[in-house]
């Protein structure tokens, strides 16, 4: 199995395939996982055919907030939750500036929150800078 | 008392007495030559000479300094022996008869007395023996009148002839006493009758004794009219303020009959027809010398209009507070539009924007001139858009977002704005001119908003202008701080003055100047949460001046 560097929690296409062209971009896509919606990020570790059994964790998730069946801070409040998952940096990457939104992120244990510039080209240097700083320069407890 | 007694029964007496004091009037004509020697106290007795013999007048019970001050004495005095002779009298006593003085000294008190209550004044004579007496006695004056006075008599000294009887004599129908007492008693009346709040009087029977007329007025009886006994039921019924019945015991003159005090108690009175009026109760009871209660007085006043108008003020309230309670809700509504606004229009503009410009940056040989140019119009349509949702969004969280003024240094945060915003300035010759800036008392963020915007539009409108130059400073206009901000750029026309401060309505064509249209209205927000003014004044390629005020207090 290859073990996965980012989980992409994002059920926006347009979305997804932005952020894979920044990270393709500077070379930081090589394992990224798509999951569409929160149900299907909550599988990925807790379901029956999660590789989360017994394989590695992914370095890294960059999560939206706004997503169908089962929303992203509840995504966030099992993962943080969880004594498998806990140790999981988990980017909060939404379009949301709402300060609650930010603010409950936070309490859950959110490791960073970003705000996912409406600009194409600030949107690229923010998707290189995160890829660098959370796959090369931080160190994670795997 | 009688005083009632015919003239001519009076006149007839009259004559006899004066037949019969004629022998002493005779004999007396010596003591007249010396009575003024006896009232300044130089003779101490004379004798006169009656038909009976030689008799002793003396003036041994008065001491001699004493009879200046009888003398002056506005009430009559006399003293007497023991058989009621007149031995000597006052000037006061001589007018209340209306009978020269010299008269009467010498003469017996009988005449002078109406003939019932002779026998009386015998009998207070008598008694006087023992120390003292007084009584009421009808005296008769000239030319006839009888006049009720009472009579203080007491024994002090003893003569040759007996004991001798000084007697102080009061006038009890002087017509300008009772007149005076009658005018002040009707005063009295006058007062409790005119009083502002009803008074009433009970007996212990619960009978009422006295209504004034405001009483008279609420119970609805005529004002002139004397039935007052008509119960409670046409006063209504006593209830507590909010319908519900008070028991009897509770009453104010229940209360007061049991000798306690009620003050200011509140009640409703509810007549038969269901209609009502408030009263402000009070209760007091009436207690004889020894403490007994024998009546009660109940004072009250009508407080239906006051009431009335505090349940319209509390209605009023509450409509104010349902109101407040929709505004709130509105508020929420907004922010949850907002919430919704700031997610939900981010993400397809996100799209439109970077798709248009990946195309342009990595399939660019393959795109036609044209194909190229709309997918740029595709690209600043989008990042447009994106800083209309910014910009309304801050501006809709100014309306309930709470300001925090606070003292501030005006030309520090100037100083501080003027150098954020030097990258706006990049490559252009612009000359800043600070000039004098008062400390003033606002939100410090949201001021910067406004120096901001205000700095921003300068260096954008100046930018024709070679070199531009930007003037920052204040003025005082009548004790008030006027700030102001002026440049020398393409101004606007003033006929569209009314505009500059509305969302979305901009003076000057997108392709010319950049910008949302919000700005400004974003300013005037701030400014007038803060109790200010702000205003523009520009000519067309002369320049603009925007000038603002900060109110003194701080309305939210």
């Amino acid at each position: 199995m290859i073990p996965v560097d980012i989980l992409l929690v994002e059920d926006n296409p347009a979305d997804v395939e932005l952020t894979l062209h920044a990270l393709r971009k500077h070379h930081l896509a090589n394992h990224v996982e798509v999951a569409r919606d929160g149900e299907a990020a909550l599988n990925h570790f807790f379901g029956d055919t999660a590789p989360a059994h017994g394989g590695p964790n992914p370095k890294l998730i960059l999560l939206d907030l706004k997503l169908p069946k089962v929303d992203g801070l509840e995504v966030l409040r099992r993962i943080k939750g969880d004594p498998r998952t806990r140790m999981i940096p988990v980017v909060v990457l939404t379009s949301s500036q709402e300060e609650r939104d930010m603010v409950k992120s936070y309490r859950l244990g959110v490791n960073s929150y970003l705000v996912k510039p409406v600009d194409f080209e600030q949107f690229t240097e923010m998707t290189r800078q995160l890829g660098l700083y959370w796959l090369l320069l931080n160190k994670t407890v795997i | 008392m009688r005083h009632a007694r015919s003239h001519g029964d009076w006149e007839r007496q009259l004559k006899e007495l004066e037949a019969e004091n004629q022998a002493l009037r005779a004999g007396k004509e010596e003591a007249e030559q010396t009575l003024d020697a006896i009232r300044s106290g130089e003779v101490d007795a004379l004798v006169v000479n009656t038909p009976e013999g030689e008799r002793l007048f003396t003036l041994e019970g008065a001491e001699r300094p004493y009879r200046a001050l009888i003398e002056q004495m506005q009430q009559g005095a006399a003293t007497l022996s023991q058989d009621g002779t007149i031995h000597y009298a006052n000037r006061a006593f001589a007018g209340m008869l209306n009978r020269p003085l010299e008269t009467i000294i010498g003469t017996r008190m009988d005449p002078y007395i109406q003939e019932p209550d002779r026998p009386a004044f015998a009998a207070l004579l008598s008694e006087c023996g023992s120390g003292g007496a007084q009584g009421e006695v009808g005296l008769c004056a000239e030319p006839g009148g009888i006049f009720p006075a009472l009579l203080i008599m007491s024994r002090v000294g003893q003569t040759i002839a007996g004991d001798t009887f000084l007697m102080i004599v009061t006038n009890l129908s002087e017509r300008k006493q009772t007149e005076q007492v009658l005018a002040s008693a009707k005063f009295a009346w006058a007062i409790l009758d005119q009083a502002e709040g009803a008074i009433m009087v009970f007996d212990t029977a619960r009978r009422l004794d006295f209504a004034n007329s405001a009483a008279r007025r609420l119970a609805g009886l005529d004002p002139a009219g004397s039935d007052l006994n008509l119960g409670e039921e046409a006063w209504g019924r006593q209830c507590y303020p909010d319908n519900r019945p008070m028991p009897a015991e509770e009453h104010a003159l229940e209360r007061a009959l049991r000798g306690e005090r009620t003050v200011a108690l509140e009640c409703r009175m509810v007549r038969a027809d269901g209609s009502h009026y408030d009263l402000l109760v009070s209760g007091t009871p009436l207690q004889d010398e020894q403490g007994k209660v024998i009546g009660a007085v109940r004072m009250f006043t009508d407080i239906t209009e006051r009431k009335g108008m505090e349940e319209r003020l509390a209605a009023a309230k509450q409509s104010a507070e349902s109101h407040a309670r929709q505004l709130e809700a509105a508020n929420k509504e907004m922010e949850t539009f907002s919430y919704s606004v700031s997610h939900d229009l981010r993400a397809p503009l996100r799209s439109i924007d970077a798709f248009s410009r990946i195309l342009l940056e990595e399939y660019l040989p393959q795109l036609p001139a044209k194909a190229q140019e709309y997918l740029r119009f595709v690209s600043d349509g989008a990042r447009q858009m994106g800083r209309l949702i910014d910009d309304l969004l801050s501006f809709s969280r100014l309306g309930h977002q709470p300001i925090q003024p606070q003292p501030l240094a005006m030309d520090a945060i100037v100083h501080e704005v003027v150098d954020a915003l030097a990258a706006e300035r990049e490559g252009r010759k612009v000359q800043v001119q600070i000039g004098e800036l008062p400390p003033c008392v606002a939100d410090p963020a949201l001021l910067r908003v406004v120096w901001q915007n205000l700095l921003s539009n300068a260096v954008k409108f100046s930018r024709k202008s070679d070199p531009a130059v930007i003037e920052i400073g204040s003025r005082r206009d009548g004790g008030e701080v006027v700030y102001f901000i002026k440049d020398n750029g393409v101004g606007f026309d003033m006929r569209y003055a009314d505009k500059l401060f509305v969302v979305f309505q901009r003076l000057h064509r997108a392709e010319e100047f950049e910008g949302t249209g919000i700005g400004l209205a974003t300013v005037q927000r701030i400014i007038h949460r803060h109790g200010g003014r702000i205003w523009g004044e520009a000519q067309v390629d002369r320049g603009a001046t925007f000038s603002f005020t900060l109110g003194e207090g701080v309305p939210s």
